[in-house]
C-alpha cells in the first residue's frame, strides 16, 4: 500500500468512518473484479435469520499480502449478491472494544499478521465471540496472537511455515465430505494452487472440527521440503463452537485467483454465514468421536464404591465436552441407557450413569428408567435422572410408578412430583394426604403446596381437619403456599379468606404469623396498616411483637403516621417494639412521638426512645439528649449520649457548636463529649475559647477533646492552653494534647513551638512539663537545651530533663544517662536515670544488649532496681540474654523477676538452643513456687521433647517477594541471602506454635501472605566427613545450600510432609553452613528437616547451632 | 385442638429491668436453646451459648451417639443437673414447645430440612455456613424464615470482628474510591480432618477411603438422609465430609460463607447475585473425594464491578477479601488488614457517613435478636447470596461455560443443563 493510501485510511479512521471501503480503487483491476462477480454464488446456502453486518478487518504488523484487497472484493461481492450480509473495512485496533463491537454479528481476519491486541481488546475479542457471535479467519488470520495464548487457542493454531509454496499445486481431502461446509466439493477432495499454511496445532482437534487437509496420498503434496511428513496430517479448513458462538478458519487466500474459483467461495459464504448465526452446521470436534466412550464406559460399568474414580472423571469429563453437540449429546444418551441395561453394570456405576443422566437425559432415557423408578434398590437414582427432564411423558412415568410402589419409594416418586409441581397429579396425589403411612401422607401434603392449584388448595382445606398432629406444621404451610400462589396470580380475595381463617384459628404462633403475613401483602399498603393497627389495638400480645415486625417493612409516610398514633396504646414491650420499628423507618413524621415517649416514666421505653432519636432525629433533638444526658445514669445516659453521637445531617455539628455557649456547664460538657465523639475538627476554635470557662470540668473536657480534634496547625494554641492552666487536671489533659498534636506535626516545627514556650515559661512547674514533652517529641534540636538543663542547679528542672533523654524514641541519649545513673549523688536523679538508660537499651540496634543489661544491674542499688533491669531484659531474642538471666536464679531477692525473663526469653529462642533452654527451665521447674511459671516453662520443655531429631536451631531471613510475580517463579530469583554481599537481615526463627509439630518452620505464622519466599540458616557441627541423609518437608518448594553449594531444589506446590525429599549429602568435619530457601504460592507455608544415616536410621555425632 | 400458642414460647423484648439483683436473668425470659448437630462447629457453637446466663440449653442432637453423650455431658456438667436431654432425631428438638431457638452445625446436605422445619415450628435459627447444599435449597429457607417470621442469625461471625467491619466501612465510604474488582482468596486443598472422624488421629487416606462398617454409634442412614446411597467410609462423615460433592462444596462451600460474604457487605451486595459468572477448576481424583480443589471463576456484577474467587495453589489471589478501587485498595483477612494507603486504617468514620451494623460478639447478637426481634448481623438473604457466588461458581466450572443468572427468578439464562444444577432429587422419603 503506498503512503497516499495509508494516510487515506487514518483519515477515515481517525474521523471514526469505519465505513465502506472500497478497495477496487486501487488494486483489483475492472477484469478481476468482473472474475469475482461472476464467480460469486447466485445464492446463499441459508436464510439470514435478519440485516447481518461483518467487519472485514485487514491490519498487517508482519508480511503484507497483496490478495488482501481481493479477498476484501470477494467478500463484499458474496454478501452484496447474495443479500447474507454487509460488510465494513478497518485496519484500527481501536474497532475492538465492546461498544464498537456491538453492531456487528461477525468480524473477518483477512490476512491480517502479528496482532497484539492490547488486554483490553482481547477481551472484546473473547467476549464477542463467547456471548455468541461470530469470527472468520482467511488465510494469515493464524499468523497472530503470539503474545496472547488465548487468542492463538481460539483460532486453533499458528502459522509455522509454508511448505506448500504459492508455486505448488497441492492435494486436498475432505475429512468430512458430507457436511454442509463442504457442499461446493461435491463429496470429492481436489487440487489447487495456492500457499498453504503448516499449523502449529493447539487443541484444535478437541475443539474443532476440521473439515478439510492436505492429502499426503498424494507425492507432490507429501514430499514438499518441511512438510515435516512424519505428521501425515495438515488441516486446511475447520469450524468450531467458542461459548455461545461459532469460528471458521480457510488457510487459502494467498494466490489471486483462488478468490474467482468458485467453489472455494462457496465455502467462505458458507462459512461466513456459519460464524454470523445463519448457518446451524454441525461443529463437534473431530477427536470427539462417540466411538471414545466405548472404553469409557467398559470401565465404568465395573466400577464400585472404594475403587479409582478416574475413569468416572473420564466419563464426566466426556459428557461435558459432548454437551454443546446436539447429535453428539444424543449418542452419548443412548449409549448410558445401554450401559444402565447392562447386565454387569453395578449398583455404583448405575448411579454414577443417572448422575450423567441428570445433566443430559431427556425422553429417550424413559422407558429403562422407568423400570428402575418402581424398583426399591434404583428408584432414588433413577429420579436423580427423571426429574429435571421438563414434560409430559416424564409426569405420566411418574404418575403410573405411584400404585407400583409403597413405602420410601412411593414417598420419594411423589416427593419428585412435588418438585416438578404437576397440576395434573392433584388429584391422584388428594388419595394420600391421610395416608397411614406418614411419610407418604407427608410427601403427598408437601407435593400438593408445590402446586399450588385452587383445587391443591380445596384437598388440603379438607386434609387440615384430619391431619396427624405432626404433620400439621407441613399441612399449614403447603396449604398458605397455595395462598400465595393466588395472590401472586391476582386472586387476592380468595388468598385473603385462606389467611383470615387460619390467623382466626387455633394455630401456633408461627402460622398465624405466616397467616398475617399472607394478609399484609395481598391487600393495599393503606389496607394493610389498618390490619397491622387493627392486631395493636387488640389485646394478643404475642400477635403485636409479630405486627409491628410486619410494621417495619410497609412503605411510606402515611403508614408511619398511622403506626406512630397507635404508640400510646401499646404495652411496654410493644412500644419498645414499636420504636425500634419506627427507628428502622427513619421517617421524621414519628418525631413527636419518639419524643414525647423520651418522658416516659418507664425506663424501658424511654432508653427505647432515645435510641431511635439517634435514627431519626435531626437537629432538633440535639439540646433535649445532651441535657437528657447531663442529667441521667446509666443506660439511659449510655443511650442519649450514644444517640447524640450518631444523629445525621450537615446541620448536627453546627447545632452542638452553637448550643455549647448558652448551656448549663453539665450540659456543655456533654455537648463538648459530642464534638469530640462526632470527630468534629471544626469545632477547635468553640473548644480553644471553652478552655477558659468559668467551669473546671468544662475547662478539662474541651482540653481533652481538643486533644482528638486538633490537627498541627492548632499546635501553638494548644500549647498556650497548657501555658494558661490553672489546674493540675488541666496540666495533666493539657500535657496529653500537646503531645498527640505534636506528633501530628513535623517534628521538628513541633519542638520549635514548644521549645520557644519552654524558654519563655516563667512558671517553673509549665517549664519543667514543656520540657519533658520535648522528651517524646525527640528532636535534635532540643537535645543541647536538655543537656544543659542536666546541668542546672535546681533539682526538679534537672529530674525534668532526665525524663525528658529517658523518654527520647532512640538511643542517642543513652550516654548521658548513664553518666548520671554512674555519677549522680542525687539519688532521684540517679534512678530516674538508670531506669531511663534500662529503657533506652531497649532501642539500641546493636548485638551487645545483654551486656548493656549486665552494666544497668551492675549499677542497680537495690532489689526494686534490679528487678527492673530484668524485666527490661525479659525482652530480649538472645542466648546471652538467657544465660545472663540465669545468674540470678539462686538470688532470693530476683529469683521471681529472673524466672519470669528466663521464660519470656527461653519462649522466643527455645527451638534456636533447646538443650541449654531445657537445663535452665529445669532448673526453674524444680525450684519455681509460682505455679504458672512452672507450667509455661514445663510446656516448652514439653515441646523440646517432641523435636526429636528436627532441626530446630535457625534463623530466618524474609519474606521476599516481588510484585506480580508468583511464588514458583521466586524459586530461581536470588534474594540478598543468596547473594554475596546481599546484607540480609537475620532474626532468630521462633518455635512453631503447632503442638503437634513443634519442629516446624512455621513461615506462616511469622510472615504469612502469598507469593514470597523466605531462607533459613544454621551452623552444622559433625565429628568426621561424612555422607548423611537429609530428609525434607517443605510447603511449597524448597531448596538447600550446603557449605555454599546448591545440594537440592524442588519447586513444587504441596503441604509439609517430613521426608517428602530425601537427598544424600556431604558433611565435612567441623562446622558446616546450612541455608534453606522456602517458597509460598497460597494456603499454607513451612517446612522441616532432619538429618538421617543413609540407611534411614538416627545419626549421633551432630550438633546444630545459629550464628549468635 | 388445644390453642398451640400457649406451648410456643414467642420471645420478645427483655429488658433489663428483668435482670434479677444479682445479675442473674429469670429463668422465664431466658431464651431456651436446642443444639441440633453437636460435632466439631456444633460443639464449639454450644459451649459459647453456654457461657451466657440469658441462655438455657435442655437438648442436643446428633445422630452420632458418642458425640451428642459427650455434648450432653458438657451442658449438664455446666448447669450441674441431668435436664439436657440427647436425641437422634432433630424432629424431636423441633418439636419440643418449650424451645425458643435452634442452632444447626450439620454437613451442608443436611442444611434445609430442618432449617425448614424449624422455622415452621417457629424456632429462631443459628445457622452454620453455608446456607446450604444448593441455590434451591437456599431459596428455600429464606423463603421459610421470611414467612414465618423467625430470627436467623448465620455463622459468618467474621462480622462481629471490627477488623472486618470497619474494612467494610471504609470501602463503603468511598476511601478506596469507586471499586471495580473484588478479589476472593479462598484455601483450595482438602484436609484431612482426623480429629473429627473420631478414629485415631494417624489414619490413612487409605484407611479414610476403605468401604467398611459404619461404627455402631453412628446412625449411618440418617447422616446420609436426603444424599444418594453410598456405603461408609471412615473419611466420608464428620469433618471430611466436606470433600465430598453429595454433601458439600470443598472449601468453598466452607469459605464462601466468611470471605465472600465479607465481599458483600462491603459491597452493600447482601441482597444482589451477580449477572454473569464463569471459571475453571480441577476436582479430586481421589478414591472417596472428588470435591473441587482449585478453582478461579469471575462474577460480573450489574454495579459496574467484578468478584473474582479463587483457591488452590499460585493464583496470585490473597487470602480473604480484598477491594481494588480507582484510588487504592482495601485487604481483610483473618490473617491481617492492610490497606494501600496505610493511614486509611486509623482513620475514623465520621457521623455523617455510611455506619455497618455493629456487633462484637455474634452469638450474642443473635440472641439480642431473638428478644428484639431485630434483623441479626448476618441475616438469611446476606447468607444466600453469599454462598450464591460459590455455587455458580462451581455450577460454571461443572458445565463448562460462562453462565447468565437470572437473579430475580433465580435461574440460569437459556441453559438447561446449568440450571438442572439448582437442586438434586433427594433420596426417599426426604423432600423440603
Amino acid at each position: 500500500m503506498n503512503s497516499w493510501l495509508k494516510r487515506m485510511l487514518v483519515v477515515f479512521v481517525v474521523l471514526g468512518i469505519v465505513g465502506m471501503f472500497c478497495s477496487e480503487s486501487f488494486a483489483v483491476s475492472e477484469d478481476e473484479a468482473v472474475k469475482i462477480e461472476n464467480a460469486s454464488p447466485d445464492k446463499a446456502p441459508a436464510t439470514p435469520k435478519k440485516a447481518r453486518k461483518m467487519l472485514i478487518f485487514t491490519k498487517c504488523n508482519g508480511f503484507v499480502h497483496d490478495s488482501i484487497p481481493y479477498v476484501t472484493k470477494a467478500l463484499e461481492v458474496m454478501g452484496k449478491k447474495t443479500g447474507a450480509y454487509e460488510t465494513v473495512v478497518s485496519d484500527d485496533m481501536s474497532v475492538f472494544s465492546a461498544e464498537n463491537l456491538v453492531q456487528f454479528d461477525a468480524i473477518c481476519f483477512n490476512n491480517t499478521t502479528v496482532l497484539k491486541p492490547n488486554e483490553e481488546q482481547q477481551k472484546a475479542i473473547l467476549d464477542f465471540i463467547n456471548d455468541g457471535k461470530g469470527i472468520v479467519g482467511i488465510h494469515a488470520a493464524t499468523d497472530n496472537f503470539y503474545d496472547w495464548p488465548a487468542g492463538g487457542e481460539l483460532m486453533g493454531g499458528f502459522f509455522a511455515g509454508h511448505p506448500w509454496h504459492s508455486g505448488g499445486t497441492w492435494a486436498f481431502k475432505l475429512d468430512d465430505a458430507g457436511h454442509p461446509l463442504n457442499a461446493s466439493f461435491e463429496g470429492k477432495g481436489f487440487k489447487e494452487s495456492d500457499e498453504i499454511y503448516l499449523i502449529r496445532e493447539v487443541g484444535l482437534r478437541d475443539t474443532a472440527r476440521v473439515l478439510m487437509s492436505l492429502d499426503y496420498s498424494d507425492e507432490a503434496t507429501s514430499t514438499v521440503k518441511d512438510a515435516k511428513p512424519e505428521n501425515k496430517d495438515n488441516p486446511v479448513s475447520w469450524v468450531k463452537s467458542v461459548g455461545k458462538g461459532r469460528l471458521f478458519y480457510c488457510s487459502f487466500g494467498h494466490n489471486h485467483p483462488i478468490l474467482w474459483n468458485a467453489a472455494i467461495l462457496k465455502h467462505y459464504l458458507a462459512g461466513i454465514q456459519f460464524a454470523l448465526g445463519d448457518y446451524d452446521v454441525d461443529t463437534t470436534p473431530t477427536n470427539l468421536t462417540i466411538d471414545k466412550l466405548d472404553p469409557i464406559l467398559n470401565n465404568v460399568v465395573k466400577y464400585d464404591y472404594g475403587q479409582s474414580r478416574e475413569t468416572l472423571t473420564d466419563l464426566a469429563d466426556f459428557v461435558r465436552k459432548a454437551y454443546p453437540y446436539v447429535k453428539l449429546r444424543g449418542e452419548v444418551e443412548q449409549k448410558l441407557i445401554s450401559a444402565l441395561i447392562n447386565k454387569e453394570a453395578t449398583f455404583a456405576a448405575k448411579q454414577f450413569i443417572c448422575r450423567q443422566l441428570r445433566l443430559i437425559g431427556s425422553d429417550v432415557s424413559v422407558p429403562v428408567l422407568s423400570k428402575m423408578l418402581i424398583d426399591d434398590e434404583t428408584s432414588d437414582i433413577a429420579r436423580y435422572a427423571l426429574e429435571p427432564i421438563e414434560g409430559a411423558l416424564v409426569d405420566q412415568t411418574l404418575l403410573d410408578a405411584i400404585d407400583k410402589t409403597s413405602g420410601k419409594t412411593k414417598a420419594g416418586i411423589i416427593n419428585t412430583i412435588g418438585v416438578r409441581a404437576d397440576i395434573k397429579a392433584v388429584s391422584k396425589l388428594s388419595d394420600f394426604v391421610n395416608d397411614s403411612d406418614k411419610m407418604i401422607a407427608s410427601a403427598a401434603i408437601t407435593a400438593l403446596g408445590n402446586i399450588g392449584s385452587d383445587k391443591a388448595a380445596d384437598v388440603l382445606a379438607k386434609a387440615v381437619k384430619k391431619v396427624d398432629a405432626g404433620l400439621l406444621d407441613q399441612t399449614m404451610d403447603a396449604y398458605l403456599k397455595c395462598a400465595d400462589k393466588m395472590t401472586a396470580a391476582g386472586e387476592n380475595g380468595q388468598a385473603a379468606k385462606i389467611y383470615e381463617n387460619i390467623y382466626d384459628g387455633n394455630y401456633s404462633i408461627a402460622i398465624r404469623t405466616a397467616a398475617l403475613r399472607g394478609m399484609v401483602a395481598s391487600v393495599s399498603s393503606n389496607d394493610a396498616v389498618k390490619i397491622i393497627v387493627d392486631v395493636l389495638n387488640g389485646d394478643d400480645v404475642k400477635m403485636q411483637a409479630v405486627a409491628i415486625g410486619l410494621a417495619r417493612e410497609i412503605k411510606g409516610s402515611e403508614a408511619t403516621k398511622t403506626l406512630a398514633k397507635s404508640f400510646g396504646k401499646l404495652s411496654s414491650s410493644g412500644k419498645v417494639q414499636m420504636l425500634s420499628a419506627l427507628a428502622v423507618r427513619g421517617d421524621l413524621v414519628a418525631l413527636p412521638q419518639v419524643t414525647e415517649a423520651v418522658k416516659s416514666e418507664d425506663q424501658v421505653v424511654q432508653v427505647a426512645a432515645l435510641k431511635a432519636l439517634g435514627d431519626l432525629g435531626d437537629a432538633s433533638v440535639v439540646g433535649l439528649l445532651a441535657e437528657t444526658a447531663a442529667s441521667a445514669k446509666g443506660e439511659v445516659l449510655q443511650e442519649a449520649r450514644g444517640s447524640l453521637y450518631r444523629l445525621r445531617g450537615d446541620a448536627i455539628d453546627p447545632a452542638i457548636i452553637g448550643a455549647i455557649d448558652s448551656a448549663d456547664a453539665a450540659v456543655k460538657v456533654e455537648l463538648i463529649k459530642a464534638v469530640g465523639e462526632r470527630h468534629n475538627s471544626k469545632a477547635v476554635a468553640a473548644l480553644l475559647k471553652t478552655t477558659k470557662d468559668a467551669d473546671g470540668k468544662v475547662r478539662v473536657e474541651s482540653i481533652k477533646v481538643l486533644r482528638d480534634i486538633a490537627g498541627a496547625e492548632d499546635l501553638t494554641g494548644i500549647v498556650d492552653v497548657l501555658v494558661n492552666t490553672q489546674s493540675a487536671s488541666e496540666l495533666s489533659a493539657s500535657e496529653k494534647a500537646v503531645a498527640t498534636v505534636a506528633a501530628k506535626a513535623d517534628r521538628s516545627k513541633a519542638a520549635e513551638i514548644v521549645l520557644s514556650a519552654c524558654l519563655s515559661a516563667k512558671d517553673k512547674k509549665i517549664k519543667c512539663s514543656l520540657m519533658e514533652l520535648l522528651g517524646g517529641i525527640g528532636d535534635d534540636t532540643a537535645l543541647p537545651i536538655l543537656n544543659g538543663a542536666l546541668k542546672d542547679s535546681d533539682a526538679d528542672v534537672k529530674a525534668s530533663a532526665i525524663r525528658a533523654l529517658s523518654s527520647w524514641p532512640n538511643d542517642k541519649p543513652i550516654n548521658d544517662l548513664l553518666a548520671i545513673a554512674k555519677g549522680s549523688d542525687n539519688n532521684t536523679h540517679r534512678v530516674l536515670a538508670l531506669r531511663g538508660f534500662v529503657r533506652i537499651i531497649g532501642l539500641t540496634t546493636g548485638d551487645d544488649k545483654t551486656k548493656l543489661y549486665q552494666q544497668a544491674i551492675e549499677l542497680a542499688t537495690n532489689g526494686n532496681e534490679k528487678r527492673m533491669v530484668l524485666s527490661e531484659l525479659a525482652s530480649v531474642k538472645s542466648y546471652a540474654g538467657l544465660k545472663m538471666a540465669a545468674t540470678y536464679l539462686d538470688d532470693d531477692e530476683l529469683k521471681q523477676e529472673a524466672e519470669v525473663a528466663i521464660v519470656k526469653i527461653a519462649e522466643g529462642i527455645f527451638a534456636s538452643c533447646p538443650q541449654t533452654s531445657k537445663e535452665i527451665l529445669n532448673k526453674i521447674i524444680s525450684s519455681t513456687s509460682n505455679d504458672s511459671i512452672k507450667k509455661q516453662a514445663a510446656d516448652i520443655v514439653g515441646r523440646i521433647d517432641k523435636f526429636g531429631d528436627f532441626i530446630t536451631a535457625w534463623q530466618v531471613s524474609g519474606p521476599y517477594m516481588q510484585e506480580n510475580v508468583l511464588g514458583p517463579q521466586l524459586f530461581d530469583m536470588e534474594f540478598a541471602p543468596e547473594k554475596a554481599d546481599g546484607n540480609a537481615k537475620w532474626e532468630i526463627m521462633p518455635a512453631s506454635e503447632d503442638g503437634g509439630k513443634p519442629w516446624l518452620i512455621q513461615l506462616e505464622v511469622i510472615f504469612g501472605g502469598d507469593n514470597r519466599v523466605a531462607y533459613v540458616r544454621n551452623k552444622v557441627w559433625s565429628d568426621k566427613d561424612q555422607q548423611v541423609r537429609l530428609d525434607l518437608g517443605s510447603d511449597d518448594g524448597i531448596k538447600v545450600w550446603l557449605n555454599g553449594e546448591v545440594v537440592h531444589a524442588n519447586n513444587t506446590g504441596r503441604g509439609v510432609d517430613p521426608g517428602a525429599d530425601k537427598v544424600n549429602v556431604n558433611l565435612k568435619q567441623g562446622w558446616n553452613a546450612m541455608m534453606m530457601k522456602i517458597t509460598q504460592g497460597s494456603g499454607g507455608w513451612g517446612a522441616c528437616a532432619q538429618f538421617r544415616s543413609v540407611d534411614g536410621s538416627e545419626i549421633q555425632g551432630l550438633k546444630f547451632q545459629i550464628e549468635e | 385442638m388445644k390453642k398451640a400458642s400457649a406451648s410456643i414460647a414467642l420471645p420478645y423484648f427483655v429488658s433489663s429491668a428483668a435482670l434479677g439483683k444479682d445479675g442473674n436473668i429469670a429463668a422465664s425470659d431466658r431464651v431456651v436453646m436446642g443444639f441440633i448437630g453437636v460435632g466439631g462447629q456444633g460443639l464449639s457453637n454450644m459451649k459459647a451459648f453456654l457461657t451466657r446466663n440469658d441462655v438455657q440449653i435442655v437438648a442436643v442432637c446428633d445422630v452420632d451417639r458418642k458425640r451428642r453423650q459427650q455434648a450432653q455431658q458438657v451442658v449438664n456438667d455446666k448447669y450441674k443437673n441431668t435436664d439436657c436431654v440427647d436425641y437422634n432425631d432433630f424432629r424431636d428438638v423441633i418439636g419440643r414447645g418449650d424451645i425458643d431457638a435452634v442452632s444447626t452445625a450439620l454437613p451442608d446436605h443436611w442444611h434445609a430440612i430442618p432449617a425448614i422445619m424449624a422455622a415452621r415450628a417457629g424456632k429462631d435459627i443459628y445457622g452454620e455456613k453455608p446456607l446450604a447444599y444448593n441455590i434451591s435449597e437456599g431459596r428455600g429457607i429464606v423463603d421459610a424464615v421470611n414467612k414465618y417470621g423467625v430470627v436467623w442469625q448465620t455463622g459468618s461471625w467474621q462480622r462481629s470482628v471490627y477488623e472486618f467491619r470497619f474494612a467494610c466501612e471504609l470501602v463503603r465510604n468511598g476511601r478506596v474510591g469507586k471499586i471495580h474488582r473484588v478479589e476472593v482468596g479462598l484455601p483450595g486443598r482438602h484436609s484431612k480432618m482426623t480429629e473429627y472422624a473420631g478414629h485415631k488421629q494417624d489414619i490413612t487416606m487409605e484407611e479414610l477411603e476403605q468401604v467398611c462398617e459404619a461404627p455402631e454409634e453412628l446412625d449411618y442412614d440418617f447422616w446420609l438422609g436426603p444424599a444418594p446411597a453410598a456405603p461408609y467410609s471412615p473419611g466420608r462423615c464428620h469433618g471430611n465430609y466436606r470433600w465430598i460433592n453429595d454433601y458439600s462444596s470443598a472449601q468453598i462451600a466452607d469459605w464462601a460463607g466468611h470471605h465472600c460474604d465479607i465481599a458483600n457487605w462491603g459491597m452493600d451486595t447482601d441482597n444482589i447475585a451477580p449477572v454473569e459468572v464463569e471459571g475453571t477448576g480441577k476436582f479430586s481424583d481421589g478414591k472417596l473425594w472428588d470435591g473441587i480443589v482449585d478453582y478461579l471463576f469471575r462474577c460480573k456484577y450489574e454495579q459496574g464491578f467484578e468478584m473474582v474467587v479463587a483457591g488452590g495453589p499460585d493464583h496470585g489471589i490473597w487470602d480473604g477479601t480484598r477491594w481494588f478501587g480507582e484510588n487504592g485498595w482495601v485487604w481483610v483477612s483473618r490473617y491481617g488488614f492492610k490497606a494501600s494507603d496505610e493511614s486509611l486504617l486509623r482513620s475514623t468514620i465520621g457521623p455523617d457517613e455510611v455506619h455497618l451494623y455493629n456487633s462484637n460478639d455474634h452469638f450474642g447478637n443473635f440472641i439480642d435478636c431473638v428478644k428484639s426481634r431485630a434483623k441479626t448481623i448476618t441475616p438469611v438473604e446476606a447468607a444466600h447470596h453469599a454462598i450464591m457466588i460459590g455455587h455458580l461458581g462451581l455450577m460454571s466450572i461443572k458445565v463448562g461455560r460462562k453462565l447468565k443468572w437470572d437473579a430475580k427468578n433465580e435461574k440460569v439464562v437459556s441453559d438447561d443443563e446449568a440450571n438442572r444444577l439448582l437442586s438434586r432429587p433427594m433420596r426417599g422419603p426426604w423432600h423440603l
